[in-house]
């Protein structure tokens, strides 16, 4: 009669331990993830940009507005253009190949844009943020440009499915960033805010 | 191969109208990005109507830039032996996705076949299964352009992004926008309030024009049984005619036969050398004419006559129009002598000459030729004038029975084909619209010359 406890508690001792290794699994591929920043990293005024030209800058410009967060939507913004002004950079993931062409830029030059504003950023002290407001799917020169800025990234806020294969997930464990994942734009307020209060 | 296409040209044309799809791509550049201005401005303005206006410019764009491909691609599957079949389905299928691929392919960023597979399927149901594939160019173009006006607004519906619906830059962006807004509702709403209506008022249209098509059919079908008729009717008054022609005919036999009882009779009971020597002619006289009309009466009597004789027969009872008209005639000398029935050919030689007499009269250099040889084993007369022609639509129906130019019965030339027909020749008209008309009318020797 004995044996039937012991052989249970056995059992259960081993599936506690399975699943407790599990769990220790999960949060060492994503340690990283925070409902929002812990303390602010800007105080001022931020410049917002797009990575890819696409509508989305603008529109996180409209709800940093909307939460007092003084910024300047600066579409072609460079390294040189920083100064102690601003001392929050935001920039959104997002390519547009037709507001490329018609701001008369190309995806090259784009990268070239960026890889030296993210260094421009991190030599004035500029805390740098980076944004995805995703879809389903995400364009293969969205992952390049957002691997291109991520050694210089001090936040990652990722909106709605762009996380869905963990690209971020990965790219946060990677480079050691905070990582924040909320469902839809209209949640973003409260991680973005913390940036700065 | 050949078992499966019929019309290669048709294919061709497919393959060129979806390619001017390229072209449009080009040519809608600019009023792509101002899609974008219009965005930013709703962005600026957070004014959910300016967005709802840069997502109607963009169906409208859409469709513009995919329209040829499929107006090319089921034009292509008119080509095909059976243009409703599954052949046709596959060929459509393979243009659409071909063409989208080079289109979108070349053109950077995602896209999915949601919009396309969509409009695909309703081509098939309405263009090929209830049209069967013989709708015109611009009933396609009507139907596609609704279907794909209608179908587009899906790629901007927020509520069909999660089966991938709208993965392109300017529709995600688009409905960013719309979430930003918090216009999503208002946004799916619109696009359903115009999908739906498109889609209904798409097949309403496939509707009217399949009702047209069977309205045209019975209207041509309606054309064609009273063309019938009206051979037939014509067939009947020409018979009719005839008939009444040969007892009209047949009774001047009857005074013929009085007239030459009498004279025989005045010539026996008189004395005188010259009454009995006219006598004679008027009994020569009633027999010529009694011969004559059995030749009308009877087709198949023949005679032997030379055929200057019967030429010079036929210029009597030649009239021109007016001064004019200039006459040529050419007979070979040492013809062999025709066995004919004289009265009825005659009649038929006149009835194309007085055509040619018509086709000049109004011409002032007008000029006729008549000539007769002999080639091989036939005797050859043509009629050659350089009057007004006959046009092409025109020459078909010449032979038709009363069909004519001219305001006469149109029994003219069905009468010549059949007396010389009849004779076992064979006749031929060609004319040139403007120009003149030349009748070649070929009696065989060989039965002629009995």
């Amino acid at each position: 009669m004995r044996r039937i406890p012991m052989l249970t508690m056995l059992i259960m001792i081993i599936i506690l331990t399975s699943l407790s290794a599990c769990a220790a699994q999960d949060a060492k591929v994503n340690p990283y993830f925070v409902p929002h920043l812990p303390r602010p990293l800007a105080h001022e005024r931020a410049v917002i940009t797009s990575a890819g030209q696409g509508v989305e800058g603008l529109v996180i410009s409209k709800i940093a507005s909307q939460l007092n967060i003084k910024n300047r939507f600066w579409r072609k913004v460079r390294g040189k253009d920083l100064s102690d002004r601003y001392d929050g950079l935001i920039i959104l993931l997002g390519l547009s190949h037709q507001n490329l062409e018609r701001l008369k830029t190309n995806t090259t030059e784009e990268r070239q844009r960026l890889e030296a504003l993210a260094k421009g950023a991190k030599e004035l002290g500029t805390a740098v943020v980076m944004i995805n407001v995703g879809k389903l799917s995400r364009h293969s020169e969205t992952d390049n440009m957002a691997q291109l800025l991520a050694p210089y990234t001090d936040y990652i806020i990722v909106v709605g499915e762009g996380n869905y294969d963990g690209f971020f997930s990965q790219l946060a464990f990677h480079e050691d960033i905070p990582l924040t994942i909320v469902n839809d734009l209209q949640k973003i307020k409260t991680p973005l805010n913390s940036v700065f209060r | 191969m050949n078992d499966f296409i019929t019309d290669k040209e048709k294919i061709v044309q497919g393959l060129f109208i979806a390619l001017l799809s390229v072209l449009i791509q080009q040519v809608l550049k600019t009023p792509f990005w101002q899609v974008y201005v219009k965005i930013e401005e709703s962005i600026i303005l957070e004014d959910s109507g300016t967005l709802i206006l840069a997502a109607a410019v963009l169906v409208v764009l859409n469709s513009a830039k995919a329209l040829p491909i499929f107006v090319g691609a089921f034009r292509a599957t008119e080509g095909l032996k059976k243009t409703g079949g599954i052949g046709a389905t596959l060929l459509a299928a393979l243009m659409v996705i071909v063409f989208y691929s080079i289109i979108y392919g070349l053109q950077p960023g995602q896209w999915n076949w949601g919009v396309p597979l969509v409009v695909f399927l309703f081509g098939i149901i309405l263009l090929l299964v209830w049209g069967r594939g013989v709708l015109k160019s611009w009933h396609k173009i009507i139907i596609f352009s609704q279907l794909l006006m209608g179908s587009y607004w899906l790629a901007i519906t927020p509520g069909l992004t999660f089966i991938g619906f709208g993965q392109d830059e300017t529709s995600s962006s688009i409905k960013l926008v719309a979430q930003y807004l918090e216009a999503d509702s208002a946004l799916n709403f619109f696009s359903f309030a115009f999908f739906a209506p498109m889609l209904i008022i798409a097949i309403i249209t496939m509707g009217l024009i399949d009702n047209y098509s069977k309205i045209i059919k019975h209207i041509n079908a309606g054309k064609e049984q009273e063309k019938q008729m009206r051979k037939v009717r014509v067939a009947a008054a020409q018979a009719r005619v005839l008939e009444e022609l040969n007892a009209l005919v047949h009774d001047l036999k009857t005074p013929l036969t009085t007239i030459q009882g009498l004279n025989s009779l005045l010539g026996m009971t008189g004395s005188s050398d010259k009454r009995r020597e006219y006598a004679e002619k008027v009994e020569a006289s009633v027999d010529n004419m009694n011969g004559m009309i059995s030749e009308i009466l009877y087709e198949d009597i023949r005679k032997p006559i030379k055929v200057a004789s019967l030429i010079n027969y036929v210029r009597a009872q030649i009239i021109p129009e007016n001064l004019n008209q200039k006459f040529y005639f050419q007979i070979q000398e040492d013809l062999p002598e025709l066995n004919v029935n004289k009265v009825r050919l005659a009649r038929a030689l006149v009835n194309v000459i007085e055509n040619a007499i018509r086709a000049t009269e109004n011409k002032p250099d007008g000029e006729i030729s008549i000539t007769a040889q002999e080639k091989g084993t036939s005797i050859i007369f043509t009629v050659k004038d350089s009057g007004i022609g006959i046009s092409e639509d025109d020459i078909e129906r010449i032979w038709e029975p009363g069909f004519s130019l001219n305001l006469s019965s149109g029994l003219g030339l069905t009468f010549v084909r059949k007396v010389i027909e009849n004779h076992g020749g064979e006749i031929d008209i060609s004319s040139e619209f403007g120009k003149g008309t030349k009748v070649i009318m070929s009696l065989p020797r060989g039965q002629v010359e009995e």
